[in-house]
């Protein structure tokens, strides 16, 4: 069997250094391909791109790329990832939904590592965790890549990219968490012993978080990772192994708007599913791994009343009253740029529909100031946390717990 | 009545009289036939400009898909024109009635379609719609209107073949005229009192009632239309309301739709939703009320970056927030400028009493003016600060906010130590290749007039420029202390937003996470090898300095800018435009238009020569096939092609221009269209006259000369035109220029067409000929040559094609057949 990951790709490679050909400028045959790509260009469907991809990625060197964990080989070298819902079934040499898993000759092969796009020092509350090391900042990191689509997605230019195709940083496992451990407090400076997955979706990437999740545990540095939850059951719990804190989006209530605005089902396939989202916040509140829910309120999307209290309900009764919940403000970006903000006053509603239904910490953010950026008992009101957004500007927890009252708040607090 | 006979003659074959056979009403005199045909032109411009409109509205749109839509609409009326000039017409009266009828009534249903076609596509709610979505919707809402419009032209023509060979191109003059009258009738009346359906349905209603005049026999057919149309125009009012709510519920579902108004700028349409109002013009959100967060932390990052501003001009934002954010600073004076007195209007009236108040107090003053011409007429030295906040510059006339041109004008309106500031949308933590090439031009561009310049990151970074070197800054605690200085009040504010949205602690937020300086630092140095702005698909970037414990030694902003080929965003050259549609690309999931537009961007310049050899190659065939017929009408189709290609470069080129001198053309767009129209029709004319007097075979080629001239001259011509003092003197001067544009083709055809064998098909052929021509030149020259190898080198790309275009003609001529006689037209 020819492994075309190692010899056909290689070979190609081999080819052109062979023959020595360098960059020329361009010639007759290079405008007439020019003018070729112009008129596909124009016509371009993203299936196009996506096939287009495919070929890039087919091309590229397969040097320093690695092979996926949580995938199963049949025959003809096709495969079965099981990292995601979407169960990708690849063909030899095809490349996956999330853009860095290609079937390399019957191996699953992921060129996202030790290559992250983003490093950089953020407050964590900006995962968002509020009940989670308040305060303190970690060092974020994110490859490029993501399995869904998400229309309103911030962070398009990675998410929406292979990895390869980015300006990357070269940052092994070991450089990351070596970074965190130097981040000593110095002159009011804030502390900092995390390492946070976010910016783009960790699971796409999921090797080389698993990497620096592990290595960090070794060096007792604390892992966030910010992430749609759109994982399959076990490569979820093998990343409860490592993570000390999730802030996992449920994005919205129902298939209808995971399938049109998260783009949760592979329209080819027929594959993903919602519901594997919620069974995934099933199974980080059973592994005992801190947890906060992020719904991000979508203007005519997911902003309906009912549907937010029917979320809420199923929050209270399957996570606990006590697992923190955030509604984030939508602001117009990517694909929805012509749908205005998420009116404050929807924001509000879904705030008190979720104290309602007897969430204990509800919270608002991208908007500040709000009454829902802060930390309040559940028991006697008393304001514990006051915060501009994601900047603290008091925080009277004593000992984990309501300086009034006594009122043990949840959360890791050192 | 005139009738043709098919096209076996090869000539347009008349019976009866000179076409002149009784109908019920008598004889149609020659004036009334010209109206008709005047009268299809009319209703081609302003079913052109309605759908346009339209479909604006529909893409809330790029360059590239409104250059996209406008080719699509002249290929269509080539094709109509190239189709209909073929199929044999017995009655070209009842086939004018036809089409001009079916060219409304499909008008109507597209513009209807165009609302309701959101769900259709697959378009969500709020989301942009694709480059394939917007040509498809083109092709299918406006292809069939302009392909009747289009069939219209041999139909016309043939209704004027009493002129013989000459009918042609007197139907191209009266079209031409109908068009110039329909741009100043659209632009100064239609557009102010009509809703779209009621300026399809009159202009529609009018020009079969002329045609119905001159129909003879259709008399009955074409007043019925009439009578259709004027029924129609009665109902226009509610069936606007209905498509236009039906356009809403699928555009922004949930939303309930309170007010559209038309304005010179675009249609204006007010949505609700729970407690906030959103206005959207031309399709595009522009922005909603309450929004206390904007223009507060625009007006506070701003407000902080000088010492002591006390004269404000604010370009743009005012309504939404931005005036009262900055109102909240002691100033002494603030200008606020905006484009479209409606928008504002429409805002006013929905805004607390309290905040219309403030543009009532002393020292605030609302100009409604293009902003660039305010900045240009302002006294030197009368501002402290200018604040941008406009959308980015995804067009042309947006763009002009962006060059170094504005730039210096904002130089000379500020007075020593002042701050110019703008916004871009931006990324806050990384900057893909396409925004690092538009964000990293607008940076070296702003700091090729302000030496000292800050980026705040985030969506949107904002950009702040001086020329003094002591005063930006970005560390947040100094800025807060600032604040704090002139702001008192804010002492103490722990985030309840007492006195409004803005607090000290905000400039934490901004500036106190991630890195700052590192975006400065990769906009500064884009995009030189190695460096930290070096785009994507070089080496790895080095780790953050962070990571290894340690701090930068330097800032970003005290470090000299490397080396590094760089081409700044220029009123020539408008760079930052292409740069903004390659980020759309990438956005869009068009990673191949990208990659296309790329490299078409740096084709080497020998390849321009291309059209030409497109031309001369099948002409060199038809002249070793032996065929000189068929290389005659090769010639001509070259030439009219050529000269159609020359025409709408010049008319884009001058229009360019006009924009960065005189200010946003939007408004004057149709006064201009019908200048450039006047310029066709005159040509025409003249073309008549002269060539009635006698044949001159020098024509072609001297004609071909002069565009050659006057790609050489027109650069000079346009910058002499800018560098006039008083506007009413540059509008005049670029109205010249613009009806100059308008003048080759207008005497190219009617000669091209009456020297020539092949009767109305060939005349059909030409007219496509010189539509395709236009196609090609709005394709490239708008969206991509002026972007990429500015004005003057746009200016040259038709000279190819006009040189393939001579020597055709002279290939041609030499092997002609003797002894054609060219008889005189009878008089207009
Ligand atoms: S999309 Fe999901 S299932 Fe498919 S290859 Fe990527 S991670 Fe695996
Ligand atoms: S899951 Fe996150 S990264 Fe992926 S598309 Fe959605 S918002 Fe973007």
């Amino acid at each position: 069997m020819r492994n075309a990951g190692e010899e056909g790709l290689g070979s190609e490679a081999g080819a052109c250094g062979g023959c020595g050909a360098a960059w020329k400028p361009l010639g007759r045959r290079g405008f007439l391909k020019r003018l070729a790509a112009l008129a596909a260009g124009a016509a371009a469907s993203p299936a196009i791109s996506a096939l287009m991809g495919f070929a890039r990625s087919a091309s590229a060197s397969p040097a320093g790329w690695l092979e996926v964990e949580f995938y199963e080989k049949l025959k003809n070298n096709e495969i079965l990832c099981h990292v995601c819902p979407f169960d990708c079934h690849l063909f030899d040499q095809e490349m996956c939904r999330c853009r860095t898993r290609t079937n390399l000759g019957g191996k699953l092969l992921t060129p996202a590592w030790n290559n992250p796009c983003i490093i950089r020092r953020d407050p964590i509350e900006k995962m968002p965790l509020n009940h989670f090391l308040p305060g303190e900042e970690q060092v974020s990191l994110a490859v490029g890549g993501c399995m869904l689509r998400c229309l309103y997605c911030q962070n398009w230019q990675q998410s929406q990219s292979m990895p390869q195709n980015l300006k990357n940083f070269a940052c092994t496992p070991e450089d990351a968490v070596s970074g965190v451990l130097k981040q000593t407090p110095e002159d009011g400076a804030k502390k900092c012993r995390t390492i946070g997955f976010t910016y783009t979706e960790p699971i796409a990437w999921l090797e080389y978080a698993k990497a620096v999740g592990l290595h960090a545990k070794s060096r007792n540095v604390r892992v966030a990772m910010a992430t749609s939850m759109f994982f399959k059951e076990k490569a979820l719990r093998d990343a409860c192994k490592y993570v000390t804190a999730f802030a996992a989006a449920l994005k919205g209530w129902g298939e209808l708007f995971y399938n049109k605005v998260i783009g949760t089902r592979d329209p080819k396939e027929e594959r993903g599913d919602f519901k594997a989202v919620l069974k995934a916040l099933e199974v980080v509140k059973e592994e005992g791994v801190w947890m906060e829910i992020t719904n991000l309120v979508v203007p005519t999307y997911n902003d309906d009343m009912a549907g937010v209290k029917e979320m809420c309900g199923w929050i209270a009764k399957n996570l606990g009253t006590s697992v923190p919940l955030h509604f984030g403000r939508f602001v117009p970006e990517f694909k929805l740029k012509n749908l205005p903000r998420t009116p404050v006053e929807t924001l509000d509603e879904a705030r008190k529909i979720a104290l309602d239904a007897g969430i204990k910490y509800v919270y608002t953010s991208n908007i500040a100031p709000h009454t829902g950026n802060n930390t309040y008992c559940p028991k006697c009101g008393e304001k514990i946390i006051s915060r501009l957004g994601f900047k603290i500007l008091s925080n009277g927890l004593r000992d984990g717990a309501c300086p009034k009252c006594g009122e043990k708040v949840p959360g890791v607090w050192s | 009545m005139p009738e043709m006979r098919g096209k076996g003659a090869g000539r347009v074959v008349v019976s009866g009289e000179h076409g002149a056979r009784p109908g019920p009403c008598g004889p149609a005199a020659g004036p009334v036939l010209a109206l008709a045909a005047g009268a299809a032109g009319f209703e081609a411009q302003v079913l052109q400009l309605v759908l346009m409109r339209e479909l604006l509205t529909f893409f809330s749109g790029l360059e590239i898909v409104i250059g996209a839509t406008l080719s699509v609409w002249m290929a269509f009326t080539a094709a109509g024109a190239f189709a209909a000039g073929r199929i044999p017409a017995r009655n070209p009266a009842a086939r004018l009635v036809i089409a001009l009828s079916a060219a409304g009534v499909w008008t109507a249903v597209a513009l209807a379609a165009i609302r309701v076609s959101r769900g259709l596509l697959g378009i969500e709610s709020g989301e942009e719609p694709s480059l394939p979505a917007s040509v498809l919707l083109s092709m299918i809402a406006a292809g069939p209107s302009a392909a009747f419009l289009g069939a219209a032209f041999p139909a016309a023509a043939a209704l004027l073949s009493g002129l013989g060979r000459f009918a042609p191109g007197r139907a191209f003059l009266y079209e031409a005229a109908g068009g110039a009258f329909a741009g100043a009738v659209f632009t100064f009346v239609m557009a102010h009192l009509l809703n779209p359906f009621q300026s399809a349905f009159l202009a529609s209603g009018l020009a079969l009632t002329a045609a119905a005049a001159a129909a003879g026999r259709s008399f009955r057919l074409g007043g019925a239309a009439a009578a259709l149309f004027g029924f129609l125009l009665a109902v226009a009012g509610p069936l606007d309301r209905a498509t236009e709510k039906a356009r809403w519920r699928d555009w922004n579902e949930g939303y309930s739709m309170e007010e559209t108004a038309d304005s010179k700028y675009g249609r204006i349409s007010v949505l609700r939703y729970r407690d906030q109002t959103s206005f959207f013009e031309s399709g595009h959100l522009a922005f909603s009320i309450p929004d206390m967060e904007s223009g507060a932390e625009l007006a506070g990052m701003v407000m902080v970056q000088h010492r002591k501003p006390g004269c404000v001009l604010a370009i743009g934002g005012g309504i939404s927030g931005l005036a009262r954010e900055i109102l909240r600073f002691p100033v002494e004076s603030l200008d606020v400028v905006e484009l479209d007195p409606k928008l504002v209007e429409l805002a006013m009236r929905r805004l607390p009493a309290e905040e219309r108040g403030i543009f009532y107090k002393p020292g605030v003053r609302m100009h409604y003016a293009d902003g660039r011409l305010f900045v240009k007429r302002s006294d030197p030295e009368s501002f402290d600060l200018v604040l941008i906040c406009l959308p980015d510059p995804s067009t042309a006339s947006l763009n002009r906010f962006y060059t170094r041109e504005f730039f210096e004008e904002v130089g000379l309106a500020l007075r020593p130590g002042g701050v110019c500031a703008f916004t871009l949308s931006s990324a806050e933590n990384y900057l893909g290749s396409e925004l690092l090439l538009r964000n990293g031009t607008e940076y070296h561009t702003f700091l090729s007039v302000f030496p000292h310049v800050r980026v705040v990151p985030g969506d949107p970074a904002i950009f702040l420029g001086s020329r003094d070197p002591s005063y930006l800054s970005l560390d947040p605690d100094v800025l807060a202390d600032r604040l704090l200085e002139r702001r008192p009040e804010l002492a103490g504010e722990g985030g309840e937003g007492r006195h409004g949205w803005f607090s000290p602690h905000h400039y934490h937020m901004r500036l106190g996470s991630g890195d700052p300086a590192e975006v400065n630092r990769q906009l500064r140095t884009w995009p030189a090898p190695g460096s930290a702005g070096e785009p994507e698909g070089g080496g790895p970037r080095p780790l953050p300095s962070f990571l290894s414990g340690g701090r930068d030694g330097k800032d970003p902003w005290d470090e000299d800018v490397p080396e590094a080929e760089r081409t700044l965003n220029s009123d020539q050259r408008p760079g930052a435009s292409l740069a903004t549609l390659l980020v759309w690309a990438r956005k869009m999931g068009h990673p191949l238009l990208a990659d296309a537009l790329r490299g078409l961007s740096s084709l080497p310049v020998a390849f321009l020569a291309l059209p030409g050899l497109l031309l001369l190659v099948p002409a060199l065939a038809l002249r070793a096939a032996g065929r000189p017929g068929g290389a005659a009408g090769w010639s001509a189709a070259s030439a009219v092609f050529a000269v159609g290609l020359a025409e709408m470069v010049f008319e884009l080129s001058v229009l360019y221009s006009f924009q960065g001198y005189y200010g946003y053309v939007y408004g004057e767009m149709g006064f201009l269209f019908a200048v450039f129209m006047a310029g066709l029709a005159s040509g025409s004319w003249v073309s008549g006259r002269w060539f009635a007097e006698r044949g001159r075979p020098a024509f072609v080629p001297a004609l071909l000369l002069c565009c050659i001239a006057g790609s050489v001259c027109l650069p000079w011509a346009l910058a002499a035109a800018g560098s006039a003092g008083s506007p009413a003197i540059v509008l005049s001067i670029f109205s010249l220029l613009t009806f100059l544009s308008g003048l080759p083709v207008g005497l190219l055809f009617p000669h091209a067409s009456a020297s020539g064998e092949g009767g109305l098909g060939r005349a059909s052929s030409l007219y496509a000929a010189d539509l395709a021509g236009g196609i090609a030149g709005a394709l490239a020259a708008a969206p991509l040559l002026i972007p990429c190898a500015g004005l003057s080198a746009t200016l040259r790309v038709f000279v190819p094609a006009i040189l393939a275009a001579a020597l055709i003609a002279h290939l041609a001529s030499a092997c002609r057949t003797p002894g054609r006689e060219i008889q005189p037209p009878p008089p207009l």
